[in-house]
């Protein structure tokens, strides 16, 4: 009999095979048979017989042998598990008791990771904020594309009747509905609130049904509504807005909505977080396609009207199975018939075709710009995460060759290099799970910084939310940087012989880690370097794009819209109202000027009108942004009158006044006061004339970028709001921005209590908006880069003291050898300096190369500008000498006498 | 096989092979044997029921295998007690002598009584 039973086990017993499993219990079964056999034998049967008995005895040997085998694996299986579970527990309790104590450098890798993955996982939730998270509470969003009758050559785009509507989707075996909408401003009110102006949209087609939308409360807008030619007077309204408006009333269905004056029925509530086809969107309530020439006080014109184009958007579901092209491909034809069949109002379309984007969320024109910046985030960010990596992946290295010994004294006692590797992963991963914590937190608080910022002209960005991507972002980051730091220290000592670090103990690099060790330094400085040239060139384009001189003064300047058209007041009852408002509000002390505009500078609201001189019929014309204002708008924005007078109150309105670059561009150096200029009218494809009565000083109300100023045409506003009302008002004033705000809010309510005021800013703000992107971009490079710089050196700092205290014996013996601390200085610097210079060179490469991505990006500095570069390479070269300041003086520091008693 | 061998009672058996492995470990054949010779052929157990039931017991921890050599120089599975295993027997002896006993006095005529 075995002692096995007497002791308990220490040792774990070899895994068994399937194979072995099977042989063992056919094994079992033979020995008891056997036995059995032999037993009946000695009692005296004949042994044929006793075989047979034993067999009987036994049961169905065949079905016992397999259930036994089944039990029999089931049990190894478990027992593996149980096993794996135990060997994990305790590599988690090495892996802790490792990096507890390595503490400052499991600190620093910690901290250094979690820069790296905190400023990834910033700009993937910004990524997945605007890219990548469904629209909420949209169904199957694969299946959905964005239509736009776009115009290839200039990629302006048209809208459609809702007749042309419904013929497009019925032409289209490829989609299985196409909606169409378009956004109305609207003055929001319930009983006793006040107004408030927000965006609606007309909606019609089936735009619920397609988008697949369930109501958060009441019901949606069924396709029949939304396509009937009797007004409806029903509202579906926004989560947000039950939310804010309503107080989250639960019998908010039938309740009562004001909308531009006129009553509405509130029918359902859409699904939480539903803004719009976009993720950015902003809209607040919907209503049927009828309702739009109601809210806009338009004389009703019917919805069958085929010439009455309204809606601007659409959005499609394709039959299972039909690919965007092809449902391009047959919009087109039918559009093509549509033309053919009604020539008169469809011969638009001849060069307006109607074109499909795959999927949803984000605005059409906006991607394209929107993905390249986002692109070029992701690769500051990745850089930095580099640097991070190959940090963390110096520290563990050091750490690994310190804890040779112990390597080598557990594969002496039997560890493969499986279960080395997983004691390794365990403990990389762990430090990696504590650095992505961090960088959680981190990142959280760094996509912060976000907020409020706008990315080409997509809506401003009020929150970023996180949800199970950025989570599964954080958590996948770092399980890869676990994995590779995981990889690292066994990297740096497999296949040398432990025997040797068993005996020496050993203390000092060999080849493969020096090598490694040396080929991570140089990526850091690589990818710092390359950072730090983005960041210079893109702080160099902010420094000249905010040095760039608009011409006009717009502090103190406050912009806000009021339009009482919305209510249906005519121009007539407009200008009495605009008249009323400037007497009241003129009258506040502080408030210098009160005048009103068709836009404000840099607002991106301005039409382009195309002039030249009426005498010459052969001169180019001369494409200039138009401003039709009030009087006063010159000495609301000081801008400075160059010659003649400016617009009078009461002049015709074919008088204009034009800068100074416009009047150089149209008439040279010719004197341009009484000049008449032909161009266009508004309303109408007539051409008018117009007469020069003044010059101002020039101005840039668009472009910041371009060599000279715009050229900008000034008209009367009379001349404008015989064509559209007029809403934006500009006040100069002494008084601070929301003081004035509230001035003016008072001020409307009390001519007016159902109106609402609308994006009360300051102006000097919406010029800043013009460059908020490259401010973001420029700061996040700046920000980056100066921790890339950090990191590197303090990485390089790392090593080199590292290499210093390993080194001491040999510096003492030079030393006592007679030789002098310059000697020294360079025995230790010589190698770092080297990886730096290396570091430095590759990576001026790289940004050579790589600044193509930014070029079009750039003012006032040039793509290959050599004093950036240069720059960037002293900056990191004062960097890495600061780092080895300290290593080195330590080096020249040692005493022989002491270092040559060390060992 | 004696006429009167009775059918083993659900669970019964676990009890059975823990007290036989209570002295030593046993092969398989062995606690047959020893079941035979304790109960004189009362108890019969078919083996595969005890080889399902040996399974059973290995995956609750009672018992543990192991391939030893007996004396006639032959390799066999031998299954041994754990602690578990011990603890186990003692709980359902007990509980076993306390149903013995109850139904001993349930069926134990009392005097004056009819058999």
């Amino acid at each position: 009999m075995s002692a096995f039973a007497r002791f308990p086990r220490r040792f774990r017993l070899p895994w068994r095979s399937p194979e072995r499993i099977d042989r063992e219990v056919d094994e079992e079964i033979a020995f008891h048979l056997d036995m059995r056999t032999d037993a009946l034998i000695a009692e005296g049967v004949d042994p044929a017989e006793a075989r047979a008995r034993a067999r009987r005895e036994f049961g169905d040997v065949e079905e016992a042998g397999g259930s036994l085998r089944g039990a029999d694996r089931a049990i190894e299986e478990r027992r593996r598990r149980i096993e794996w579970l135990h060997e994990l527990g305790m590599d988690l309790r090495f892996a802790l008791r490792a990096l507890r104590r390595g503490r400052g450098a499991t600190l620093s890798a910690v901290l250094a990771l979690g820069l790296g993955i905190g400023a990834a996982t910033a700009v993937f939730s910004l990524v997945n904020w605007i890219e990548l998270r469904p629209v909420p509470g949209v169904a199957d969003p694969e299946s959905l594309v964005l239509v736009q009758m776009r115009d290839e050559s200039d990629g302006n785009t048209t809208g459609l009747s809702h007749p042309n509507l419904l013929d497009l989707r019925r032409g289209s075996s490829a989609l299985r509905s196409l909606a169409g909408y378009e956004g109305i401003a609207l003055q929001v009110a319930i009983d006793g609130a006040a107004p408030m102006g927000l965006m609606g949209a007309a909606v019609a087609g089936g735009y619920f049904s397609t988008l697949g939308l369930q109501a958060a409360g009441g019901r949606l807008l069924s396709r029949e509504e939304e396509d009937s030619p009797i007004p409806g007077y029903e509202a579906v309204i926004s989560h947000h807005l039950w939310r804010t408006l309503f107080g989250s009333d639960t019998h908010v269905a039938g309740r009562r909505i004001r909308l531009n004056g006129i009553d509405f029925n509130v029918v359902g509530v859409a699904p939480d977080g539903f803004r719009g086809t976009e993720r950015l969107g902003e809209t607040d309530v919907w209503v049927p396609g009828s309702a739009y020439s109601v809210l806009r006080h338009e004389d009703h014109w019917s919805l069958q009207d085929r010439g009455r184009k309204f809606l601007f958007e659409f959005v499609g579901r394709l039959q299972p199975g039909a690919t965007p092209e092809l449902a391009e491909q047959q919009l087109r034809a039918t559009m093509d018939r549509l033309v053919k069949a009604y020539p008169e109002v469809n011969e638009i379309y001849s060069s307006y075709l109607p074109t499909v984007f795959p999927g949803i969320g984000l605005n059409v024109l906006a991607r394209e710009h929107v993905r390249r910046t986002l692109l070029l985030m992701t690769g500051i960010v990745a850089m930095l995460l580099l640097i991070a990596w190959a940090n963390v992946a110096n520290l563990l290295l050091l750490r690994g060759v310190r804890r040779r010994g112990e390597t080598a004294v557990r594969r002496a006692l039997g560890a493969s290099t499986a279960r080395l590797l997983r004691s390794y992963l365990v403990e990389g991963v762990l430090l990696s799970l504590a650095g992505g914590a961090v960088g959680l937190l981190f990142g959280v608080a760094a996509s912060r910084l976000f907020q409020g910022k706008q990315m080409g002209w997509l809506p401003e960005i009020d929150h970023i939310g996180l949800d199970w991507r950025v989570m599964g972002f954080v958590l996948g980051a770092s399980l890869l940087s676990g994995a590779f730091f995981g990889m690292v220290p066994l990297w740096a000592t497999q296949r040398e012989n432990f025997l040797h670090h068993l005996k020496e103990a050993s203390r000092t690099g060999t080849g493969r880690v020096t090598w490694l060790r040396g080929g991570l330094i140089v990526a850091q400085v690589t990818s710092a370097t390359v950072l730090l040239v983005a960041a210079l060139m893109l702080a160099r384009t902010l420094h000249a794009l905010s040095a760039v001189s608009t011409g006009f003064d717009a502090s103190g300047v406050v912009a806000f819209m009021v339009d009482p058209s919305d209510l249906g007041y005519d121009s007539l009852q407009n200008r009495a109202f605009r008249a009323q408002l400037r007497e009241r509000l003129i009258e506040t002390p502080g408030f210098e000027t009160v005048s009103v505009a068709s836009s404000s500078p840099f607002s991106g609201g301005f039409m382009k009108f195309r002039l030249r001189p009426a005498n010459a019929p052969d001169a180019t014309p001369v494409e200039a942004y138009e401003f039709s204002a009030s009087p006063e708008i010159f000495r609301t924005f000081r801008i400075p009158l160059l010659a003649g007078r400016g617009l009078a109150s009461n002049g015709g309105d074919d008088e204009v006044v034009i800068n100074r670059t416009l009047a150089r561009q149209l008439f040279g150096s010719a004197n341009p006061l009484g000049r008449t200029i032909l161009g266009p009218k508004f309303g109408g494809p007539a051409a008018a004339l117009y007469t020069v009565v003044g010059i101002v000083g020039d101005t840039r109300v668009q472009d910041l970028r371009s060599p000279e100023p715009d050229p900008v045409i000034y008209r009367p506003i009379s001349a404008l709001e015989a064509w559209r009302s007029v809403s934006l008002f500009l006040v100069r004033s002494s008084r601070p921005p929301s003081d004035v705000e509230a001035t003016v809010r008072n001020a409307v309510a009390a001519i007016e209590p159902s109106l609402a005021i609308w994006n009360a800013e300051a102006v000097p703000a919406s010029v800043a908006d013009t460059i908020s992107e490259e401010r973001l971009l420029a700061r996040m490079a700046i920000l980056l880069a100066a921790l890339a710089g950090l990191l590197a050196a303090v990485g390089l700092y790392a090593v080199v003291s590292y290499s210093v205290a390993q080194r001491t014996r040999e510096i003492g013996i030079r030393m006592a050898l007679g030789a002098r601390m310059g000697a020294i200085v360079r025995l230790v610097s010589r190698g770092a300096a080297a990886l730096v210079a290396a570091g430095i060179g590759l990576g001026t490469v790289i940004a050579v190369v790589g600044s193509r991505i930014l070029e079009n990006r750039l003012f006032g500095v040039e793509r290959l500008d050599p004093m950036v570069y240069a720059a960037a390479a002293a900056l990191f070269a004062i960097a890495a000498a600061a780092a080895l300041w300290g290593p080195v003086r330590a080096a020249g520091g040692v005493q022989p006498t002491e270092a040559l008693r060390q060992e | 096989m004696p006429d009167d061998a009775l059918d083993l009672l659900q669970g019964t058996l676990e009890v059975l092979v823990l007290r036989a492995l209570a002295g030593e470990p046993m092969h398989g054949y062995g606690i047959v044997q020893w079941l035979r010779s304790r109960t004189d052929g009362v108890l019969q157990v078919q083996d595969a029921a005890l080889y399902q039931a040996l399974r059973r017991m290995e995956r609750k921890k009672w018992v543990e295998a192991e391939w030893a050599v007996t004396e006639n120089n032959r390799r066999a599975r031998y299954y041994a007690l754990t602690p578990l295993g011990r603890t186990q027997l003692g709980r359902e002896s007990a509980a076993w002598h306390r149903y013995a006993e109850a139904m001993f006095k349930v069926l134990t005529p009392a005097p004056g009584e009819p058999a």
